[in-house]
């Protein structure tokens, strides 16, 4: 077990320094962010010491070996555009994006996996119909379109839900959560169901397949053959066996979702790191776009080991080597 | 059904009423921003650039202040007097203090300016680049030299916001980026940044308690979820409503349009010096931009109020000079001529052109309101005076370079007098381009007339604000009226909505002052 976590480690590491060279060299050669910096009557003297205060007229390399002592350090550079530590940005806007992106996870993973069994077990019901054919649509509806129309019926229409914003929040055990608080709860639903749409109509279709085929095998003839509960076979082999698949790819979503909740987090305003990413990439913010790209690396790495550990539950026959 | 399952039913139907409960009503007091774009720092100094001016001045004040219509009123500064043309004596108003209780006096006009001038990433240098130096002639005395007059210091002294001298040696510029400390009607409560500012009325600013004792302002980038969350009632006010969304709010009986011309002129500008010029070229392949008649027939020629009620939707004002209204230098007496095809064909014809010429507009199709189809609405207009017009729209990013190289010879632009005073206009546009001196930077299409240029010159070799306005006056008339340097076509309209209660009505400058603003019940 140790050696596979020391295996495992030294990986991310490994995985964590070719992303940060790749996105250095990308961020370098995209543009000259000093230009953006400062007004157009700024004269060529200031634009000069600028970009010497900023170290931006050092060659690349040298530019690198900096930023990677500098990391090692802790220390992932201030913002070009915010005058700020890039890694307290970044820190401040992760447990909002966070919060979306698990809610809609959980969501997703609670509403998909009963309706994915219904519609395995009973294939001829009209819900059956009904959720499959939802799934289609969840699958094929754009992401920004629906988040939009969600907005106009709950909050234009029928007033019902807010149409932007965290609402009220607490500080919980140092991170600034919404959904202890009714209200934080209210503006968590829309933004949440958005994402959550496509992940359910992914997970329905999975457990529904996976039921399907699992359904068929002998362990499960032989279970009821012994005289076992429908119940206990269904809910406690069967699930067990199809859970493989639907792991995986929640965990490669779940990270997918952290990373990407971009056009989500600008339709309805939420505070996450999305908005603070496309701001920085257009404004040409380097610190923050390797630093923001690190930590998502990190998270994916760490996802998917968890993701690694929970099979070994699932199946006793996979070992960590 | 079997009896857990009905049960789970009826868990789910009772909690789900629990978020139907309708909205908080905001109180009275309380004001809510839904923002186009998000302050970018607390530090004033970091960056120019309009939401973060519109924030920061909220919570700070300069030694001079715009009013809605750009008149320089006294702010931190009572009154100020000019012993001689390079000097400028302020006298400071006794009795302010900043947020957290300091008094403000010269150290602190002396400190600010100083870092404005000097600090590395400062996006104001050049808003102080003609002050030579600040010097303090007593607590609420401060004495400012510039190199060469300088006419317009008071209004470059209105984007200057004071900070104080002990709070930011104190704590630094990492600080300050997030906490404000100023003389301002408001203070920073909390900033959460991408989600709101709340800013809370200080009671003891010195032109008294502001009447919204707090202020949200909320960052709803996404057009759509703005203007949704002004008609759902959750904000009173957004800035930078979409054209399309205007027929919405009509619809909507709780809320209004705000809307006034903004500073920015959309205008023609011209090759006047070259006689073999790369995009206008006539019968004889001489370019026939260089005579005064063929400019006037152009610009007789654009039927301007079409453009306003088609291509602009109405929200446009078709201009007649330089700069609107609001900025000092504007000639009440110039009207813009009456759209004339049939004149403009005659002046062609007189001009030598019976059969017209070929031309191309260059246009940016990224940078002002709906540019690339107002480039494409003059062509059509001109095709009819028998101008063979040929529209060419690029990304600014391509555009602006390639004007500067020269590369045009009729382009559609823009420009915005920033400070409330056509001298930008005159000075940058105007002026002869000549790099010693600084003029003309922006003279693209390299007009010249001495008689012009000796009047701008004498305009910015005083700050006798009379004398200024009339060589200014006179400057203008000469190049526009007599010499068509320019075809001015409309001033872009800024479009905001809000909601019936707020009193409030929009400033020239796209700025917010919530010192302004009041809610009726």
């Amino acid at each position: 077990m140790l050696g596979y976590l020391i295996k495992r480690i030294l990986q991310s590491v490994l995985v964590l320094f070719c992303v940060s060279f790749v996105v250095f060299v990308i961020m370098y050669l995209s543009g000259d962010p000093v230009e953006l910096l400062l007004p157009p009557e700024a004269t060529e003297k200031q634009v000069e010491a600028l970009r010497h205060h900023l170290g931006l007229d050092r060659p690349m390399l040298v530019q690198y070996g900096a930023f990677l002592r500098n990391t090692l350090k802790g220390d992932l550079g201030k913002s070009f555009l915010f005058n700020q530590p890039a890694i307290g940005l970044i820190v401040e806007r992760i447990p909002a994006t966070l919060e979306l992106a698990v809610t809609a996870m959980v969501l997703a993973v609670l509403m998909g996996i009963p309706a994915g069994m219904y519609a395995a077990l009973r294939p001829r019901a009209w819900l059956s119909k009904v959720i499959m054919s939802g799934s289609l649509l969840g699958i094929s509806l754009p992401v920004f379109w629906l988040g939009i129309m969600l907005v106009m019926l709950f909050s234009v229409l029928l007033g019902w839900l807010p149409s932007s914003g965290r609402g009220e929040t607490v500080v919980v055990a140092g991170l600034r959560l919404g959904f202890p608080t009714l209200d934080g709860l209210r503006h968590l639903i829309l933004p949440a169901m958005t994402i959550a749409i496509f992940q359910l109509a992914l997970i329905i279709r999975l457990v529904r397949a996976g039921m399907m085929e699992v359904q068929l095998q002998d362990f499960v003839k032989f279970l009821k053959a012994k005289g076992l509960s429908e119940k206990r076979v269904i809910f406690v082999h069967a699930l067990k066996n199809i859970l493989i698949p639907v792991v995986t790819i929640v965990g490669l979503q779940l990270g997918n979702i952290i990373a990407f909740a971009i056009v989500t987090e600008t339709i309805f305003s939420w505070p996450g790191m999305g908005k603070l990413v496309i701001d920085s990439i257009h404004g040409l913010d380097r610190p923050v776009v390797l630093a923001y790209l690190l930590i998502v690396s990190l998270m994916f790495v760490f996802i998917n080991f968890m993701v690694d550990i929970v099979y070994t539950f699932l199946d006793p026959r996979i070992r960590l080597k | 059904m079997k009896p857990t399952t009905r049960r789970l039913l009826a868990w789910l139907m009772a909690s789900s009423f629990l978020f139907l409960v309708p909205f908080p009503a905001i109180a009275a007091e309380v004001l809510v921003h839904g923002a186009a774009s998000e302050a970018r720092s607390m530090d004033p100094y970091f960056h120019s650039e309009t939401p973060t001016n519109s924030m920061n001045l909220n919570m700070h004040d300069c030694l001079v202040q715009f009013d809605a219509e750009l008149k320089t009123v006294p702010a931190l500064a009572e009154s100020w007097e000019n012993p001689d043309n390079l000097t400028w004596i302020f006298h400071l108003r006794k009795g302010v203090t900043f947020h957290d209780g300091t008094s403000f006096t010269a150290r602190d006009v002396k400190f600010s300016i100083d870092r404005c001038r000097t600090w590395v990433k400062s996006g104001f240098k050049s808003t102080t680049a003609q002050i030579t130096s600040v010097d303090i002639i007593d607590e609420h005395t401060v004495k400012i030299t510039t190199k060469k007059p300088f006419g317009i210091l008071h209004r470059k002294l209105a984007q200057v916001m004071i900070l104080s001298k002990k709070f930011v040696e104190a704590h630094g510029d990492e600080y300050i980026a997030d906490h404000a400390n100023g003389t301002g009607p408001y203070k920073l409560k909390e900033w959460i940044k991408g989600d709101h500012i709340t800013l809370v009325a200080n009671e003891h600013h010195w032109r008294g308690v502001p009447t919204l004792k707090k202020v949200i302002v909320r960052p709803l980038t996404n057009d759509a979820t703005r203007t949704a969350a002004l008609l759902s009632g959750e904000v009173h006010v957004i800035d930078d409503l979409p054209v399309r969304d205007v027929n919405r709010i009509k619809a909507n009986d709780k809320v209004e349009l705000a809307s006034r011309p903004s500073l920015r002129l959309i205008y023609l500008q011209m090759d006047h010096d070259r006689a073999r010029s790369p995009k206008a070229k006539g019968p004889d392949g001489k370019n026939p931009l260089m005579d005064a008649r063929v400019r006037r027939a152009i610009y007789m020629g654009i039927d301007e109020e079409a453009i306003a009620k088609h291509v602009m939707n109405g929200f446009a004002v078709p201009a007649g000079q330089f700069y609107p209204s609001a900025v000092y230098g504007y000639d009440d007496a110039i009207k813009r001529p009456a759209y004339d095809p049939e004149k403009a064909r005659a002046l062609l014809k007189e001009a030598g052109y019976p059969d017209g010429f070929e031309l191309t507009i260059d246009s940016p199709n990224d940078r002002y309101v709906n540019d690339e189809k107002i480039a494409q609405a003059i062509a059509a207009s001109l095709s009819r005076i028998g101008i063979k017009c040929r529209v060419n729209a690029l990304p600014k990013k391509t555009f602006f370079p390639m004007t500067d190289r020269r590369e045009t010879s009729f382009f559609l632009i823009g420009w915005a007098c920033a400070d409330g005073d056509g001298s930008s206009f005159l000075d940058g546009i105007t002026h002869t381009y000549d790099k010693d001196k600084g003029y003309g930077r922006y003279n693209r299409g390299r007009y010249s007339n001495q008689r012009v240029d000796e009047l701008i010159e004498a305009a910015s070799g005083t700050v006798n604000q009379k004398e200024r306005l009339d060589c200014m006056l006179r400057a203008q008339r000469t190049a526009l009226m007599e010499d068509q340097n320019i075809i001015p076509l409309h001033y872009q309209v800024d479009l905001y909505a809000k909601a019936k209660n707020l009193n409030w009505t929009p400033r020239a400058d796209h700025y917010l002052r919530y010192f302004d603003m009041s809610l009726a019940r």
